[in-house]
């Protein structure tokens, strides 16, 4: 048996889970290698919480198994799973010192008092708040809390670390820096996470994949790459705004199927058999605008400037095609402009509208 | 707005309440103070004198300081009663869902919304010699002689314990409704076990609401009169019932002056004690 594949961190197979009528899980299978980061991606109500909760053993599925290393831990409470958990709150407690909120996991288990001492400082300090263990938890800023509710869950050497919403309440600046920092030391302890967020952007730049959830079910389950070159339906498209996604009549032509843009534009797609993929997607930076004389092409009837480029917004009866292109190529495109639009097969593809 | 307009508005609201303070509580504590320094005149009742006889005597009479001991050891007493019985069930009524709730705090405060003397004197029904709790048991063959349950510290405890549980309860609810749920989950997921949780999560949260119930029930408990009048049936005496005492039968007004006096400093010493620990708030 050497040389069989370790189990995966955690395996969760056919999860469902109902709060009375509410169906909140319906059927999760979601399998996480070791030393894996995931993200649970989903607007609010899609489940996500609840499959966090579920996995941490707040709550206990109606059926349907969740296994750790191997191990099933059905009926298994919190504190006998050894999972680490950031909550969105932290919950830290507040009558005790930061030193004190890292230890008491180590005091639970009886851990000896100097290697308690030598792991929750270690703790601290790979989380940079040394300086700070004599301190109470409502001394402390925003971020500073984060790093001790990151560090009291570490310090007991979870076979999993979860994190709800760990970053929600930070500036958006403290946001991008935690991740970071978050990212590095998920990496160099080497402990699965399974991470719940809202927020696409955080998900794209930590996760290593990305559980996109809907309705209590996995809508798509890839890197960030995969999901946002290839998202399978209309709906995750749009939820991680991977793109225009555009509802036309598609003329079929030679492998081609052409939606009916005026003349000059041009957007067609390779022909696909599948009979429910009925939605142009094409990511906004494969669009090409040219200048269109007065009365020619679509009118540009928005700019909005993101910094590394210029998203042009241009109406079409198919609804707005956003186009993103680098500042200088924007000049010639004012607002109230003429433009054609154009983009290479190859770059779009047919998503089923669901 | 000016400072000025600002203190002048202070006043407008603050005045009534002053005015009533200062008519019907100050004036009159001032007036007893004033009595508890005149001497005792068995013709006159007090004599206009200025003397400190009167505590004099109290301080150093081993009877009065008796007195004063078995009332606060009273009110020790009812406080760890109250507090025994109503940390469990604050516990469940503040994690109860709201209907629950409501109902369960509505029964909490009914001893509240009945009259003191007749919530006492049902008391003395169920508990006497040949009350009803004594003649079940007989009946049912279980004691000879009658327990003594009636007319000694036990029904004084029992009775105090009544109408101090829903303060307690009260203060209890109030604080561990406002302990983050989150943090019993932290709690349980670094491997608390629900011992565990209660002894160092919940019960060190809860100081504040243990501080202020047992602020409440102990001075209620020391300055009760018709509880330990009626249900102590004479072999329970404290500080109120002496000062009944001495204002009535013994008519020694001086000296009831001083036992006022000396309730009231005691009370006071509590409340700055309880300032002292819960300075946090």
């Amino acid at each position: 048996m050497a040389d069989s594949t370790p189990p995966p961190s955690l395996a969760i197979a056919d999860v469902h889970v109902s709060y009375g009528a509410f169906h909140a899980l319906r059927g999760i299978d979601l399998a996480v290698a070791r030393g894996e980061f995931v993200a649970l991606l989903g607007p609010s109500g899609c489940g996500k919480t609840s499959l966090l909760r579920t996995i941490a053993g707040f709550v206990q599925p109606d059926r349907g198994a969740v296994m750790l290393n191997g191990r099933d831990v059905a009926g298994l409470p919190p504190r006998r799973r050894n999972i680490g958990i950031v909550f969105q709150s932290y919950a830290l407690f507040p009558h005790m010192s930061v030193l004190d909120n890292v230890l008491f996991g180590l005091e639970c288990r009886k851990v000896a008092k100097a290697e308690a001492a030598a792991r929750a400082e270690r703790a601290l300090g790979l989380t940079g708040l040394s300086h700070l263990a004599d301190r109470r938890p409502r001394q402390l800023s925003g971020g500073q809390q984060q790093r001790v509710a990151l560090a009291r869950a570490i310090v007991i050497e979870p076979d999993l670390l979860l994190l709800d919403e760990p970053l929600g309440a930070l500036d958006k600046q403290l946001r991008v820096q935690m991740q970071t920092e978050l990212k590095s030391l998920q990496r160099r302890l080497g402990v699965t996470a399974v991470f719940v967020t809202h927020d696409q952007e955080e998900a794209m730049s930590m996760a290593d994949r990305i559980v996109v959830m809907r309705d209590g079910a996995i809508a798509q389950l890839d890197t960030p790459e995969a999901l946002f070159a290839a998202p399978n339906t209309a709906w995750v498209c749009e939820f991680i705004g991977a793109g225009n996604l555009l509802r036309g009549p598609l003329a079929s032509e030679g492998g081609l199927r052409r939606l009916a843009l005026p003349p000059g534009s041009d957007i067609a797609v390779p022909a696909n058999d599948d009979a429910d993929a009925t939605v142009l997607q094409v990511p906004f930076d494969k669009l090409r605008p040219r200048v269109a004389g007065p009365g020619e092409g679509l009118e540009v009837t928005g700019r909005r400037f993101l910094g590394a480029t210029v998203e042009l917004q241009l109406a079409s009866e198919f609804g707005t095609i956003r186009a993103h292109l680098p500042p200088a190529e924007a000049h010639g495109f004012p607002f109230g402009g003429r433009a054609h639009v154009s983009a290479s097969p190859d770059h779009c593809r047919l998503l089923p509208d669901r | 707005m000016s400072t000025r307009h600002r203190r002048a508005e202070l006043l407008i609201y603050l005045a009534p309440v002053t005015i009533f303070y200062i008519g019907f509580l100050i004036l009159p504590y001032l007036m007893v103070l004033r009595l508890s320094l005149f001497r005792f005149s068995s013709m006159r009742l007090y004599v206009p004198e200025f003397t400190l006889a009167n505590y004099a005597a109290v301080i150093t009479d081993p009877f009065y300081l008796g007195l004063m001991a078995r009332t606060v050891g009273l009110g020790l007493i009812v406080t760890l009663v109250s507090l025994l019985l109503g940390y469990p069930l604050a516990l469940k009524i503040a994690r109860a869902g709201p209907a629950m709730k409501s109902a369960l705090i509505a029964i909490t405060l009914s001893p509240l919304l009945i009259n003191l003397v007749v919530r006492t004197y049902a008391w003395l029904v169920l508990l006497g010699d040949t009350g009803v709790v004594n003649t079940w048991l007989r009946g049912l063959g279980l004691i000879g002689a009658p327990l003594p349950l009636g007319g000694n510290l036990f029904s004084v405890v029992i009775g105090l314990v009544h109408i101090c549980l829903p303060l307690m309860a009260l203060s209890l609810i109030g604080v561990l409704e406002r302990i983050d749920n989150a943090l019993i989950d932290a709690a349980d997921s670094l491997g608390a076990s629900r011992g565990r949780i209660l002894w160092r999560v919940i019960l060190p949260l809860s100081l504040p609401g243990i501080g202020a119930g047992s602020l409440l029930t102990f001075s209620f408990a020391i300055s009760a009169f018709v509880t330990p009048a009626l249900l102590g049936g004479n072999r329970v005496s404290t500080i109120a019932t002496l000062i009944y005492e001495k204002f009535t039968f013994s008519a020694n007004w001086p000296v009831g002056a001083t036992l006022v006096v000396v309730l009231l400093v005691i009370n006071t010493a509590v409340v700055v004690l309880h300032g002292r620990l819960f300075k946090e708030g």
